[in-house]
C-alpha cells in the first residue's frame, strides 16, 4: 500500500509544471500584473492573450531577465537567493515561508494589517508578497495566494530569473554579542561523526525497516534498531542537551537527507549506504550544511511541544508544520547574527526573532488586536502597548521554549552550537550559544560568495592505540568515518569523550564482527592499519584465537542432504558427478548442488512442517511409513517410545517409556503434540488419555473405580419410580442407575431381597438386558 | 564413523544411477557440525542443548531440531561457544 509522503526535494524539481501550464491558469488580471513586470504601464492596455505573450517572451528573453532582476526589491531578491541556495528551484513552501519573514527586508503586502478572520495565514505574508508578483509559483501550478485552505506543499522560481540572482544574506540582527562566554558543552566533530556512523551501521545491520499500514515507522522494527544500536534514553526535563528520542531524531534526520529513502512498494524504508559513504567522508564543515538543511525539513520528529501547542498523535508531524518554518527562520537567524564568532544570550536571540517574525508567526494561535468598539481614539495606543506585551509573554512561554530545546538538543547534537551559561547565570537548559566552525559554515557561511574549492577527502591516517588490556583508544579528530565504524563493527564502546573514545576488545564482539563478513585476518590487519602503535603480542594472540574458536562450531543453516543406501553407492554418485558436496558419515553428502539430470529417489523438506510418517494404535504401537522415513524420527521417538528389537519400523509406548520422558521433564502434552504432528490420522483419544495417565500431574485424568456392588433392576418404570422415592428403599440403595436400576449397598443386599419379597415383587438372580432407554444416572 | 570431509570417493564404488531411486534428499535442515566428536559428546549431554540435537549422521555432524536454530544458537553463545553460522540454502540443480 502506498502512503502519501512529502515529495523529496529531487521529486520536486521533477514536478514543476512548464511555464505555460502555470500561465494558462491565471486569470487576465494576474496576468496584467505580471505583464507589467516586463513591459511597465503598457502592460494595463494590454488583453489576456497581449498580456500572456508579453510575459512569455519576457521569460525567454535572458536581457530581460537580468533587466528583470535589476528592477527587484532587495527582498525580491533576497527571496529569490533564498530558493537559489538550496541549489534547484523548488523550495518547500513552510521553510521558505519562515525564511521571507526572517530576512528582515520591507515587503509588499498584508504585513501588520488586518489578516481576515483567519490568522494562521498572517506566516505566509512575505510569501505571498512573492507569489503575488509573480516571482514565485505554486508548485501546483495554481494561481491562488497560500494559505491554510489552500495550501501548497511547495513553490518554485524561474529558471532564467535564478541564474541572474545572486543570493543576499538577511539583515543582521539587533543583538548585543556577550562580553565573554565559556563553552561548557561541545561536541566535537569526531564525536558527531561516531554518532552518525554508530546509526548508520545499526540501521545497515537491521536491514529495510518496516512501516506501519498507516505508512508510519512501525514500532517493532524502531525497538529493534534501538536495541541493535544500545542507546538509553536520558530524561529530557533533566538533561542540559535535551534529546528526545534520540532514535527517532537520527531517523528523521537521515530520510529527510534523502539518506533513508521509502522502497517503491512503500513498505519499507532503506539506507542508501553509498550516499551515506560519499557524505560521511567529506569534512565536517561540508557536511554540516547538508545536515542543516535535513534539519530544517525533518518530519516525524520535534524537539519540544510548547504550551498552547497540541499534537494528536505521530501522524500530526508526517507532513509539512510549522516547526519546520521555525527551524528554517532559526537557522536563518543563525546567519543574521552579527558576530559570528561571538557568544549570545539565547534570550536575546529569541527576542530578536520574536521582532522579525512574531508579528506573523505562532506555533500555536496568534490573537490579532482589536480595540473595544468605542474604545477612545487616545486609549488604543495604550490597549495596543498591553496586548504587545501580552504576545510577547506568550512567545516566551511558546516559542522560546522551544528555540532553547532546538538549540541544546538537535542543533547542539550535530555540532553545529557550543552551549554554555551566561556569567551569573544558572538554568537546567544553558542560555548562552556559540556558533561552531561547522555551524558557521551551515548557515552564513552559505551567503558568502568566494569560490569553494572542491571538498578534500580526509584521508585515513592511524587514530587508535591498542592497549595490552584490549582497551582500545580512538582519538576522534584523526579519525575517519570508515575506521570509526570498523572500530565501531569489531569492540564495545565503553566511553565516549570530547576527543576520545574508548573500546575494548571483548570475544562477544569479535564474534559478531566474523559474523558480519569480515575476515580474522583483515580483522587483525585493518586494527593494525589504523592503529599509532604495533599491536601487542597478546591482543594479536588472542584475537587470532578467538576466531580459531569460532571455526570449531558451525551451525549451517537450511542445509540439504543427501542420503545413500550404501557408502558405495555414494561414492558412485560424487565420482559420477551427480552430486557436489561434503561427505557426512558413511551414507550422507551434504549438498552443494546436483547435477542437472540428476533426480534423488524422494525429497523429504523439513521445513514448515515435519514429515507425517507414523501410525499409531490404541495400545501405543507405533509404526513407521519406511518410504517416509526422515532423518529425525528415530531421534524424536527415542524420547517417549521403546524400540521393538525385531522389527526397526515398529515402536511402542508404554507407561515406562512416558515415566523416562517425563523424568527427563517432557509433559504429556509435549508428548501427544509431537506425536500428532508425526502421525498420518488423528490420534486415538484413548491412547491420548492413556499417555496423559502414564505421564501423572495435573494431566492425569481423574480415579476411576471397577466396584462389585449388587444392582436392582426394575422393568416397571412406575415400580422404579416408587423405589426411587420410598423412605423404605432408601436404606438398602447407594444410588439410581438411569431410570431402571438402583447401586444397593453391598451389606444390606439380603435384606433388601427378604424386604421386596415381602412387599410380593419377585426377586430373581439373572441381569435384565432390555430394561427401556438408557437415561442419565439420577 | 567416517568424519566429515571434502567428497574422496573410492575407486572401487559402483557406477551410479541417472535417477537414483534408493536416494533421498532431505531438505531445509539446520546442521551443526564440531570440529572434535568429543564437542559433540558435550552438546548432546547439555541439558538445554541436548534435546535440540535430534539426529547425528556422523561422530562430527548432528541435526538439529526443525525451527530451533536460533535457540540453539543463543544456547550455543550462552554455554561460551561462538558459532559460525552459515546460510546453506536449498539444493540447487547445476
Amino acid at each position: 500500500m502506498k502512503h502519501w509522503r512529502i515529495p523529496t526535494p529531487a521529486e520536486l524539481e521533477r514536478m514543476v509544471p512548464p511555464i505555460e501550464v502555470y500561465l494558462s491558469n491565471l486569470n487576465a488580471d494576474k496576468l496584467k500584473k505580471l505583464a507589467r513586470r516586463w513591459t511597465g504601464k503598457d502592460a494595463n492596455k494590454m488583453n489576456k492573450e497581449q498580456a500572456l505573450t508579453a510575459v512569455k517572451k519576457g521569460f525567454e528573453d535572458p536581457q530581460a531577465v537580468r533587466a528583470l532582476v535589476e528592477r527587484l526589491s532587495d527582498f525580491e531578491r533576497a527571496g529569490l537567493g533564498l530558493i537559489k541556495l538550496r541549489g534547484g528551484r523548488t523550495a518547500y513552501t513552510e521553510e521558505i515561508a519562515g525564511e521571507l519573514l526572517m530576512l528582515g527586508l520591507p515587503f509588499k503586502g498584508k504585513a501588520g494589517a488586518f489578516q481576515g478572520y483567519d490568522h494562521e495565514n498572517a506566516h505566509y505574508s512575505a510569501l505571498n508578497a512573492l507569489l503575488e508578483a509573480g516571482l514565485l509559483i505554486r508548485i501546483d501550478g495554481g494561481g491562488q495566494a497560500i494559505g491554510r485552505y489552500y495550501p501548497s506543499v511547495a513553490v518554485f522560481a524561474d529558471a532564467q530569473v535564478l541564474a541572474a540572482i545572486t543570493p543576499l544574506p538577511p539583515q543582521s540582527l539587533d543583538l548585543q554579542p556577550l562580553a565573554q562566554g565559556r563553552a561548557e558543552f561541545v561536541r566535537r566533530p569526531g564525536e558527531v561523526l561516531l554518532h552518525l556512523v554508530a546509526f548508520t551501521q545499526a540501521l545497515s545491520r537491521v536491514g529495510p525497516l518496516a512501516l506501519s499500514a498507516k505508512g508510519l515507522r512501525a514500532k517493532p522494527a524502531v525497538a529493534k534498531l534501538a536495541k541493535t544500536l544500545g542507546w538509553k534514553e536520558t530524561p529530557t526535563e533533566q538533561s542540559p542537551t535535551p534529546l528526545p528520542n534520540a532514535l527517532g531524531f537520527y531517523l528523521s534526520l537521515f530520510e529527510a537527507a534523502g539518506l533513508v529513502v521509502m522502497d517503491p512498494t512503500g513498505r519499507t524504508l532503506m539506507l542508501q549506504q553509498a550516499q551515506v559513504d560519499e557524505l560521511l567522508a567529506q569534512p565536517y564543515t561540508e557536511q554540516a550544511k547538508r545536515w542543516a538543511q535535513a534539519y530544517r525539513r525533518l518530519h516525524q520528529w520535534v524537539e519540544y511541544v510548547p504550551p498552547q501547542v497540541y499534537l494528536y498523535g505521530d501522524h500530526e508531524l508526517v507532513g509539512p508544520s510549522k516547526f519546520n518554518a521555525l527551524r528554517a527562520a532559526l537557522l536563518l537567524g543563525f546567519a543574521a547574527l552579527p558576530e559570528p564568532t561571538a557568544w549570545y544570550r539565547l534570550e536575546d536571540l529569541s527576542d530578536a526573532l520574536y521582532d522579525r517574525i512574531g508579528p506573523y508567526f505562532s506555533l500555536g494561535y496568534r490573537s490579532h488586536f482589536y480595540p473595544p468598539y468605542q474604545t477612545p481614539p487616545e486609549k488604543v495606543p495604550m490597549l495596543r502597548a498591553q496586548w504587545e506585551r501580552e504576545q510577547h509573554a506568550h512567545w516566551r512561554e511558546r516559542e522560546h521554549a522551544w528555540i532553547a530545546h532546538a538549540i541544546a538538543g538537535p542543533l547542539f547534537h550535530l555540532g553545529l552550537v557550543e552551549l554554555g551559561y551566561a556569567p551569573g547565570e544558572r538554568a537546567i537548559l544553558p542560555n548562552g550559544f556559540r556558533l561552531t566552525e561547522a555551524g558557521r559554515a551551515a548557515t552564513g557561511g552559505l551567503f558568502r560568495t568566494e569560490a569553494h574549492p572542491a571538498p578534500a577527502l580526509m584521508p585515513a591516517q592511524p587514530c587508535v592505540v591498542v592497549q595490552p588490556n584490549f582497551d582500545v583508544i580512538v582519538y576522534l579528530d584523526s579519525a575517519d568515518p570508515k575506521q570509526l565504524g570498523f572500530i565501531e563493527c569489531i569492540a564495545e564502546r565503553r566511553q565516549l569523550g570530547d576527543a576520545t573514545a574508548v573500546y575494548r576488545l571483548t570475544r562477544e564482539a569479535t564474534y559478531q564482527a566474523l559474523e558480519s563478513g569480515v575476515t580474522a585476518d583483515a580483522l587483525i590487519a585493518t586494527l593494525q592499519a589504523s592503529s599509532r602503535h604495533p599491536l601487542p603480542d597478546s591482543v594479536v594472540r588472542t584475537l587470532t584465537d578467538w576466531a580459531a574458536r569460532r571455526e570449531r562450531l558451525s551451525v549451517h543453516l537450511n542445509a540439504s542432504v543427501l542420503e545413500f543406501e550404501s557408502q558405495a553407492a555414494r561414492d558412485a554418485a560424487l565420482t559420477a558427478g551427480q552430486v557436489r558436496g561434503i561427505t557426512v558419515g558413511e551414507r550422507f553428502v551434504q549438498v552443494e548442488s546436483l547435477a542437472g539430470g540428476f533426480r534423488p529417489g524422494s525429497t523429504i523438506a523439513y521445513e514448515p512442517a515435519l514429515p507425517k510418517c507414523l501410525t499409531a494404535s490404541e495400545t501405543g504401537e507405533i509404526v513407521i511409513d519406511p518410504n517416509a522415513r526422515d532423518l529425525l524420527i528415530n531421534g524424536e521417538l527415542t524420547g517417549y517410545c521403546e524400540p521393538l528389537p525385531a522389527d526397526a519400523y515398529r515402536w511402542r509406548i508404554t507407561g515406562e517409556s512416558i515415566r523416562k520422558a517425563s523424568v527427563r521433564g517432557w509433559t504429556a502434552k509435549e508428548i501427544l503434540s509431537r506425536l500428532a504432528r508425526r502421525t498420518r490420522h488423528p490420534l486415538p483419544p484413548i491412547l491420548a488419555c492413556v499417555i496423559a495417565a502414564w505421564s501423572g500431574g495435573r494431566a492425569a485424568p481423574g480415579p476411576l473405580s471397577v466396584p462389585t456392588v449388587p444392582i436392582l433392576q426394575v422393568t416397571d418404570r412406575e415400580v422404579a419410580k416408587a423405589i426411587s422415592v420410598s423412605r423404605v428403599f432408601k436404606p438398602y440403595l447407594l444410588g439410581q442407575l438411569g431410570a431402571h436400576a438402583f447401586l444397593v449397598k453391598p451389606d444390606r443386599a439380603t435384606e433388601l431381597i427378604a424386604k421386596l419379597s415381602e412387599l410380593g415383587f419377585a426377586v430373581g438372580t439373572e441381569v435384565l438386558l432390555a430394561l427401556g432407554t438408557p437415561e442419565q444416572t439420577a | 564413523m567416517k568424519p566429515k570431509g571434502r567428497a574422496q570417493p573410492s575407486p572401487s564404488a559402483p557406477a551410479a544411477r541417472k535417477n537414483d531411486t534408493a536416494t533421498i534428499l532431505h531438505t531445509h535442515l539446520t546442521l551443526i557440525e564440531v570440529a572434535e566428536p568429543e564437542i559433540l559428546q558435550e552438546l548432546c549431554a547439555d541439558r538445554r542443548l541436548g534435546p535440540l540435537i535430534m539426529a547425528q549422521l556422523s561422530d562430527c555432524v548432528a541435526v538439529v531440531a526443525p525451527g530451533s536454530a536460533k535457540e540453539m544458537v543463543q544456547y550455543l553463545l550462552k554455554a561460551g561457544h561462538t558459532p559460525k553460522v552459515i546460510e546453506g540454502g536449498s539444493a540447487a540443480a547445476e
